[in-house]
């Protein structure tokens, strides 16, 4: 079973991409922010992939990706940022923190779970 | 600085009397001395202070219907996305019990075809069954005919019979006294050819009659194969087996439309879905209107900033430090659009949206 960890302070977003992942299957764990989803995280929580949002209050989608990948459990866990901004230096940072891979909203649900399949392992 | 400090109070006294609402606002020019510049400026930075007043107000107001409408939309998707899940439930079911009725139209299908064909075995079984009766009963009154001969055969016995009794009967005549015996046993020969003849005309009589009844039984070939009770036999069940054929067609055809419906059901999952995905639309506008929402937030702190230097509590270079609005609207956007929005504006030419990366890149 494929848990999917989707971080966003948009209400609406986690909704609807919820909506997405669990017709498709998913287990989804929500987070409004890069804080609450590393507290998930430090509390046991593995998902197969972490999805987030870049501009977030206390904790941005980079910061998060920082910290994830100094987490043990999650250092290979898939991150892939998912957000409207599109700007090159933006993405680079990203690359560099560890993201896996880089989604503009609005994404659609099939280019979604495209990519899902690409990045998680196959057990 | 005594003239500075005359100058400072006699503001103090002109902002007091000040209305600081959208209302009414008295403008006094009557006594401030300037203690920097030309000395009539004085009344202009009075006025520009007044006229700046309101747009604090006016950006706090516009913020805060800004956010309303970012509730508005917010409540909105969610009741959007609220709706899609009752869909998506809906339509779940819809396809279960689509699923279910394909399953039994299919069971229903195959076991028609197959009564079909043990039907249409059964009929070839009852037909060859019937024929061979047939040519059997055929073969029987063949065998009728030949007794009909042999009465036939028996009546020509008889008949020579009665003659040879008659000759008896002539000869015993001649004899005279002593043919007397003899001509008791002409008559009596004569007698038994006369019973004979009966009985072979009534045997003749009744085979005829019998293999008459056997063959509008069974139906004379040479007639056709309309008239034969087999045949009627033969088209009764023929009728029926047309009929499960019939209706074996009818749920083949229930089955395809089932099927359509259920792949009409899956399109619409996947359309629910699809709209679900839509409404990431709330999110994009959130972060827009946000924008706005911190620009105008900026301008209200400037014009405050004006205000204050007009009333001689901020210095010339914390305005000019401020003189960077656009450059921070830029840096503030999040979208490719904004930027080509604000390229457009500022040069007044169509701004580059190509500038964008892949929509989706692996690293």
């Amino acid at each position: 079973m494929r848990t999917a960890l989707l971080v966003d302070d948009s209400k609406t977003i986690l909704m609807s991409l919820s909506e997405v992942l669990k017709r498709a299957g998913y287990t989804v764990q929500t987070a409004g922010d890069g804080e609450d989803a590393m507290a998930q995280i430090n509390a046991g929580a593995k998902p197969s992939v972490i999805i987030t949002d870049l501009n977030m209050p206390k904790m941005n989608g980079i910061e998060l990706i920082r910290a994830a990948r100094k987490a043990p459990a999650i250092r290979f866990t898939p991150i892939l940022m998912l957000t409207t901004e599109s700007e090159e230096s933006k993405r680079a940072e990203a690359r560099q923190a560890g993201a896996t891979g880089w989604l503009v909203k609005p994404v659609q649900p099939a280019d979604l779970l495209r990519v899902l399949d690409q990045v998680i392992p196959k057990t | 600085m005594s003239e500075r400090e005359l100058s400072m109070s006699e503001q103090d006294v002109t902002m007091s009397e000040r209305e600081l609402t959208t209302g009414e606002r008295e403008l006094t020019t009557g006594e401030h001395e300037l203690t920097t510049s030309a000395p009539n400026r004085e009344p202009r930075l009075d006025v520009l202070a007044t006229g700046l007043t309101e747009t604090r107000p006016v950006c706090d107001l516009l913020s805060a219907q800004l956010d309303a409408v970012i509730d508005e939309t917010e409540n909105a998707a969610i009741g959007f996305i609220d709706r899609v899940h009752a869909i998506d439930g809906a339509v779940d079911l819809l396809q279960s019990r689509m699923g279910e009725l394909v399953s039994q139209t299919d069971r229903q299908a195959d076991v028609l075809e197959q009564m079909a064909r043990d039907n249409a075995a059964a009929i070839e079984d009852v037909r060859v069954s019937i024929a061979d009766r047939d040519r059997k009963v055929r073969e029987l009154v063949g065998e009728l005919r030949e007794l009909e001969r042999y009465g036939r055969g028996i009546r020509a016995v008889a008949a020579t019979s009665k003659v040879l009794g008659l000759n008896a009967l002539i000869q015993a005549a001649h004899a005279g006294d002593a043919g007397a015996s003899f001509q008791v046993v002409a008559n009596r020969i004569q007698d038994l050819a006369g019973d004979s003849d009966v009985a072979a005309r009534e045997l003749e009589h009744g085979i005829t009659d019998l293999t008459a009844r056997i063959m509008a039984t069974i139906g004379d070939e040479s007639k056709g194969a309309g008239d034969s009770q087999s045949s009627q036999f033969e088209h009764r069940l023929g009728a029926i087996a047309d009929g499960q054929a019939t209706l074996s067609a009818h749920v083949g055809e229930l089955r395809r439309s089932v099927e359509d419906a259920n792949g009409a059901t899956q399109t619409l999952a996947e359309l629910a879905t699809g709209i679900a995905a839509d409404v990431q639309f709330q999110d994009i506008t959130r972060q827009a209107t946000q924008q706005v929402q911190q620009a105008l937030k900026r301008l209200g702190d400037r014009s405050e900033l004006l205000i204050a230097y007009a009333d001689g509590r901020a210095e010339a270079e914390e305005i000019e430090s401020t003189l960077n609005a656009l450059e921070q609207m830029s840096g503030d956007y999040v979208i490719q659009r904004q930027r080509a929005i604000h390229a457009a504006v500022a040069s007044g030419h169509d701004g580059d949206l190509s500038k964008d990366g892949p929509a989706i890149e692996l690293f």
